[in-house]
Order: C-alpha cells, then structure tokens, then sequence
C-alpha cells in the first residue's frame, strides 16, 4: 500500500451508553479509492466524522496526512473536503454564489475564485446552471454542487458520506464517473456507500465494519477473490454442453466441475492458487473446448459484505 | 372518536415520557412556593397579603396562557405537517375533526391541569386576606376564556402555516392586532379631529362603544382593569368570558372547515403557493452576486442581516417615521427648530426602546437557527476556521443589517448628547444604571441565541419569548427578593446599598451571559458533530 493518508488506529467511540466505535483500525493509502461499508448504525457516519475533525476521538488514534485530528485541526481542514450524508446548501443562494462562497471562505481571493468556480462547475457539468437557485435543482443536480463545493478547495483527501444515495440511476452512473475522474487526478477518495455493487466496481481497497468493529480493510481484490479458498475459474462454451462436463474433470490441476443451471457454463474449482487463468486457458484450447467466454469466478462484494457482517438489529 | 382518544393517549404518553414537561411542573411549583413565601414576607408591611399573592398567581398565569397559546397550540398540526406524518395520519382515515381534537384535547387538558394544581394554594390567598371567593371564581373563568381563545388562535394558525415557527408569529401578531388595532384606530380618528376630517363627537363615541367593550372582551383588560382592583364586585361570567369562548369556538370551526384545503398543499409535498411578493422577487434563477473576501460576513449580511435591499428598505422606512413625526409635530404649531428637536427625540426614543431591542433579538434567534434547519452548519465547521471564528463573523455580518437602525439612533440623538453627558457628569451613578440595563439587555440576547438553538420547534418566536422572559423575571424576582430582605433587615432602604446592590446585579448579569456564552459554544459543537 501507498503511504497512508488516513491512519486509524483502536479508536473507541461513545455516544451516553451507546458504543458507536469499539476499537476500530484501519488505514487508507495515497491516491486511492477507499470503500467504507458497513450496515446501518456500524459506526461509518461517526468514523467519517471523527476524521473531518467534526467529532474528537475518546480513545486511539487518528492521522490524517501525518497529523494528529485532536491537535492539527485547521491544517487538516484545510486539507480535506467532507460531503455529508445530507444536503447541506444554502438554498436561497445560486450555484456560482454557493461555490463562490466557499471558495471566499477558504482564503481564495476574489480573480482566483472565478477560475476556482470556473473549473469545478466544468467538472461536475454544472456550467450551465450555474445562475440558477439551489433550492430549484433537483436532487441528483444538488448532489453534484454538493461535490463541487467539497472541490473549491483542491482537497487532496475528499471524504464522501453515501454521495450516491437517492440518486436515480444516471445520477449514480454520472457521479461515478466524476469520482473516477477525480482519482485519475490523483485525490485519495474515502467512500462510503451501500450500493455495494458500485463500490465493487470503482474502489482499489476496501474497509467493511460492523457493530464499530473493523471487520476487513485491504485490497478489494483480496477481498473478492478471498485468499486461502481455492480458485474458481467460470468457463462458458458455445455448443454441446453435456459433452463437455463429462470431459472437464480429466484437466490437471482440477478438483471439481459444477454445471451452472440454466446456462452453457461450468464453474471449475482447481487445487492450488499456482494453476493461474493463462495455464488453465491453455490446457481448454488444447482440448479443443469451443470457448465463448473464460474468466476467474469472483464472489460478489454482497457475499463478503453478509458474510462478515452479522445478522440482527443493531441497537 | 376512537382516532381522537388514540391521538390523546399518543399524546399524553409522549409528554409523560418527556423530562421537559415534568421540569417545567416543577418549575411552577417553585414559582407557587415563592409566591408563598413572599405573601407570608408582606404580612409585615401589607395589610391584605393574600391580594398581593393572589395578584401576582393570576397575572403568572395570565401570561403562561398568552405564551402556552402563541406557542405549544400554535404547533399542534404544524409539528405533524413538519415531521412529514399529517398526510399519514389522513390516509389512516383520521378525520379532519378528531385530528383537531385529538391534538387540541391533550394541550388543553396540560393547561387546565398545570392551572387547577394552583387551586389549593389560591384557598391560601383567602386565608390570608384581601381576596374574595368571587374574585377568584372570576379570575378562573376568565383565565379559561383566555385559554380557549388564544389556544383555538393558536390552532387555526397552526393550520394555516406548514411551519412551526411562522405558526407561532401570525398567533402572537394576531394577539397584538386584537389588542391594538382598536387603541390604533381610535388614535387616528384624534388625529383626525385636531385636522377636523372627523368631529370630536364621532371620535367619542367610537371610543366608548367599540375601544371600550372591545377592551372590556380581552383577558389582559379585564384582568388589569377589573379582577385585581380591591371593590371587585362584578359576575363571574361577563362579556370577557362569553366572547372569548364564542370566538374560540368560532376559531376552531374555521380550522375544521378549511382543515382540508389549507393542508392538502403541505401533505403533497408539492409547491408552496407564493404570495404575490414572493412570485415577483423569487425567481428560479438570477444573475449572481460575487462574495466578499470576509465570506462568512458577507454570507450572513444578506441571510440574517437581510441583505443591501433590507438595509434601503430599513433606510426609507426610517426616513417615513421621522418624516411622519415631524409633521405631526408641525400640524400642534411648533416651528420647524423646535419640531426638529421634538421629533429627534421621540424618534430616538422610539428606536432605543423599541426597534433596537426588537431588532436585536430576531438578529439573536435567528444567527445560528437558519444554519441547524438547512443542516449547513457541520458544512461551515470543517472550513479551516476555529468556532469563535466563524460565530463573531456571523454576529459581525448579521449586524451590518443593523446599519440604518444605529445611523438613524445616532443621528437623531446627536443632538441630546451634551445634556446626557452633562446629566450625567451631574449624578454619575445614573452610569451604575446604564451598565445594568446593558448587562440585562446582554444577558437577555445571549439566552435567546442559547434557546434558538437548543429548541427543536418554532425556534426561533420561543426562543425570543424565552429569552426576554427568563431574563426579565428573573431579575424582577431577584428585586422583589432583595426588596423584602431589605426591608426586613433594616426596616428602610439605604441608597448606598441600593447602588451597591445594582452593581451586584450587573455582575451577576453579565457572569449569567458568560456561561451562557460558554453553553452556546459547547451546543454548537455538538450540533456540528449532530448533524
């Protein structure tokens, strides 16, 4: 991992009786991007609070670029842009006077300012409503000035709280986009979300929590591809189905084939991680499978989430 | 009737649990037992004590009724409109009747019983003297009328208004127009005596056969005018008493009939309906106006302070008073100098005593609510700025609105400087006097930022009334203490520690507003982090 922008490390966190955070660690790399998951009432608002320095953590320890959240409040203010969960505008002002605001407040002087406005409403696609009332836009439209304000700043951190919740589907899929931009940028982008599919897709590592303890943190792929299990290729053939299952066990390296009901696929379980896709393609074509698709069965962040993440009402 | 009896259980459950309402039975009881306390101090210098007492239970109430009403009826639907449940509460079939039933029985039955516990302690003010069986039977009555009325006022408001807090300020406005429109009128009709458009006659009468009854129909009038005077004699049931119920029940009618028009626009969520100002001003879009480097002054110069057209706005009204007072003056023969001089005055006097305290406190209540309502405020605590910083800002941009109202004071006592000054260089401790209002007007604002806040529903018309309330009965309590320990004491006052007593008080003030000051800062942290 790159150096960590993010470092948390046993924080505990208490609400009156309710323990919101019970020793939770993990850290977050430069120029990454960083899923934050966890069921409802996990403790992701809080973490994420802790570390925007809106909240002072009980006990442990957060860094942020180095610096400690209890002592270096402005520098790392300064440093990162946080977009709430909620809405949070000012809706009787315009998109340019909103941005243009921040942007003021954030010491940017008036001439660096339009240029400032100029490049985040070119960023979120928001140019042409720039004049227009926040309270008038529509929610996918706020969501997007809500990230151009997190932006005015040039942040090298962005912590974003369920940016895509209520979104419709282009919204979701525009906004993805954006933050796939962003990290192209270089920002390091601290995400939490439940649309886990999504998250799947677009995050370099991952951190799953649940009942305020650290359930995973690392690498997504690590994650989905779930060390220490064995490999499962999915291979997908074009004719002849039956003929093929009954030859496919006779493979080096392969312990199991399972059809898949319904579909012209088998899922092959081979004995070691060392049998990697190029070998077992190889020894298909050298049978002379009629392959119309191949690839490494992955488990969907969904069953990593449920399976580490425990079952009941959280209290 | 079952969904009125399910609304009222709901209700009365939800107060049960809640620790606001028992502390503030208790406070009331301790306000009763104070009130003993000082009718048993009075036997020694007061030859009716349980009058005094008796007076002072019933003006208490009096004003507990006017605030419960401009407040804790005024949210009765609104609350439901706000918390987005009143249109479920129409899908389950609960009719327009029980909803206005089933959320009017529990508030009124809270007032009733937080009144009929003084009871008992009422048969005190007997014992001790003064007061008459009748008397108290009159004043119950007519405290019930009163609730009835403002509490129905309160309802209909609370229809009308899918805010809580525009609720609470069209039920107070409707109180004061009430109170003062017919004192107003009967003004203008002098006015138009002294220029002859009206004979003296039809002012006369106009006097005696609408200001009078109409005063004579109000709690405050026959409470004042009436019930506390010594040679009571007067029913138990009189014009005060049967119009405040009639109207009432009239208020209620209204709010069921236009229950269902009024709030199908809220339930739907869709569209406010905009007046024909709002239709004019509010537009989708409008060309931007760029911030100044000081953004959080700026920001809060146009969302509290209202802004460069407020300040015009507030700059010609200013400009009509003192143009309207001037020629008033002018029409009673003074000449142009003297008129000036009078009208500066009366004008200062109006803005010191009035506006400026007026404009002060929605400029408190209303620096920080904005920022909780929009959920902006954990937004503006992540700017790379500490949290004095950001509030002094916001007070310092807030007050630019106060603008034209300091100019227009300043200028118009400009020329009373030199005889103030000189009055005071005369009797210097009238300074002890002027630091202990200031402390008091201090005090008072920093309660109302506290309570704005701190309170979830109508912030802001609460706040105010909380605010200035505690504040003022608070140190009215504090001299009715130290005015019957003195006397007890010493048998007499002593002007030295009179002043010294004072000084005391603008202490005690100003350490008050300190730790209010401090709880203000605390709350907006944790708000910050709520949010």
């Amino acid at each position: 991992m790159s150096s960590p922008v993010i470092e948390v490390d046993k924080v505990t966190h208490l609400f009156k009786d309710h323990r919101a955070l019970n020793g939770i660690s993990f850290e977050v790399g430069a120029g990454t991007l960083h899923g934050f998951v966890g069921p409802n009432g996990a403790g992701k608002t809080t973490t994420l609070k802790l570390i925007c320095t809106l909240l002072r953590p009980q006990t442990g320890r957060i860094r942020v670029f180095g610096m400690d959240v209890r002592t270096d409040v402005k520098a790392i203010r300064q440093k990162l842009g946080y977009m709430p969960d909620h809405f949070s505008m000012y809706k009787q002002m315009t998109v340019y006077e909103y941005l243009d605001f921040f942007a003021a407040a954030y010491g940017h002087v008036s001439k660096r300012r339009e240029v400032i406005v100029g490049d985040v409403l070119a960023l979120t696609d928001m140019e042409g409503r720039k004049d227009d009332l926040i309270q008038g836009l529509s929610r996918g439209m706020q969501q997007r000035v809500s990230l151009a304000r997190v932006l005015v700043n040039d942040p090298d951190l962005l912590l974003l709280d369920e940016p895509a919740s209520g979104l419709d589907p282009r919204a979701r899929i525009e906004l993805m986009e954006i933050l796939r931009e962003l990290r192209r940028m270089g920002k390091t982008i601290f995400i939490s979300s439940h649309i886990l599919s999504e998250l799947a897709e677009l995050c370099d590592s991952v951190t799953i929590i649940d009942r305020g303890k650290t359930k995973y943190s690392g690498p997504m792929d690590d994650l989905l591809y779930a060390q220490g299990e064995q490999p499962v290729f999915r291979l997908r053939v074009e004719v002849d189905t039956d003929q093929w299952g009954a030859k496919l066990p006779a493979l080096q390296g392969v312990t199991a084939v399972e059809p898949v009901e319904g579909k012209p696929e088998f899922r092959l379980t081979v004995s070691s991680a060392e049998i990697d896709a190029n070998s077992m393609l190889t020894q298909l074509l050298a049978m002379g499978v009629p392959i119309a698709g191949f690839q490494r069965d992955q488990r969907k962040l969904n069953d990593a989430f449920m399976d580490l993440t425990e079952r009941g009402v959280r209290t | 009737m079952n969904k009125t009896l399910a609304l009222l259980v709901r209700a009365l459950r939800t107060e049960s649990r809640d620790i606001k309402s028992h502390l503030f039975r208790l406070a009331l009881a301790m306000f009763v037992v104070l009130i003993l306390w000082l009718g048993q101090s009075a036997m020694a210098f007061e030859s009716a004590p349980g009058r005094l007492m008796f007076k002072w239970m019933t003006v208490a109430n009096w004003v507990f009724i006017t605030l419960a009403g401009g407040t804790f009826f005024s949210v009765a639907i609104s609350e439901e409109t706000e918390q987005q449940t009143l249109g479920l509460l129409r899908m389950a079939n609960v009719s327009p009747l029980s909803l206005l039933l089933g959320k009017w029985l529990p508030r009124m039955l809270t007032a009733i019983v937080l009144i009929s516990i003084q009871f008992p302690f009422t048969w005190l003010t007997v014992t001790l003297g003064g007061v008459s069986w009748q008397q108290i039977w009159a004043s119950y009555l007519m405290l019930l009328a009163h609730l009835v009325l403002v509490g129905n006022l309160g309802l209909l408001a609370s229809v009308l208004n899918p805010s809580s807090a525009k609720a609470c300020a069209w039920t107070f406005a409707g109180m004061l127009i009430a109170r003062f429109l017919p004192l107003f009128c009967w003004g203008a009709m002098e006015y138009g005596t002294l220029k002859g458009w009206v004979t003296s006659a039809s002012s006369q009468t106009f006097w005696n056969q609408v200001v009078l009854p109409l005063n004579s129909w109000t709690a405050s009038g026959r409470l004042f005018g009436e019930i506390l005077a010594t040679s009571f004699k007067g029913s138990a049931w009189n014009s005060q008493v049967i119009s405040n119920f009639c109207i009432g029940a009239g208020l209620f009618v209204v709010a069921w009939l236009i229950f269902d028009p009024a709030t199908m626009r809220h339930m739907s969520g869709g569209p406010e309906r905009k007046s024909l100002l709002s239709r004019l001003f509010n537009r989708t879009t409008r060309s931007s106006a760029a911030s100044w480097d000081w953004a959080l002054g700026w920001k809060d110069f146009r969302q509290v302070g209202g802004g460069l057209k407020s300040v015009l706005a507030k700059t010609g009204l200013y400009v009509i008073l003192f143009g309207s007072i001037f020629y008033i003056n002018r029409t009673f023969g003074t000449n142009v100098v003297d008129s000036l001089h009078m009208t500066s005055r009366v004008t200062a006097i109006i803005i010191f005593w009035g506006l400026l305290p007026l404009e002060l406190c929605f400029l408190a209540a209303k620096l920080f609510r904005p920022e909780l309502n929009d959920q902006t405020w954990s937004t503006l605590l992540t700017l790379p700025k500490s949290l004095p910083e950001i509030a002094y800002s916001k007070v310092a941009g807030a007050m630019l609105g106060m603008i034209p109202t300091l100019c227009t004071l300043c200028v118009c006592s400009s020329p009373f400087i030199g005889d103030l000054l000189s009055s005071l260089r005369r009797s210097p401790e009238a300074l002890l006097w002027i630091t202990y209002l200031l402390s008091t007007v201090f005090l008072a604002l920093h309660l109302v930022t506290l309570f704005s806040i701190s309170i979830d529903w109508a912030a802001w018309p609460v706040a105010i009334i909380l605010g200035v309330g505690v504040t003022f009965f608070g140190n009215l309590l504090i001299w009715v203490f130290s005015a019957v320990f003195m006397l007890g004491v010493s048998g007499g006052s002593s002007e030295s520690l009179l002043y010294v007593w004072v000084t005391l008080l603008s202490c005690g003030n100003l350490a008050v507003a300190g730790v209010t000051h401090y709880g203000i800062g605390l709350r907006l942290i944790a708000k910050g982090a709520q949010s």
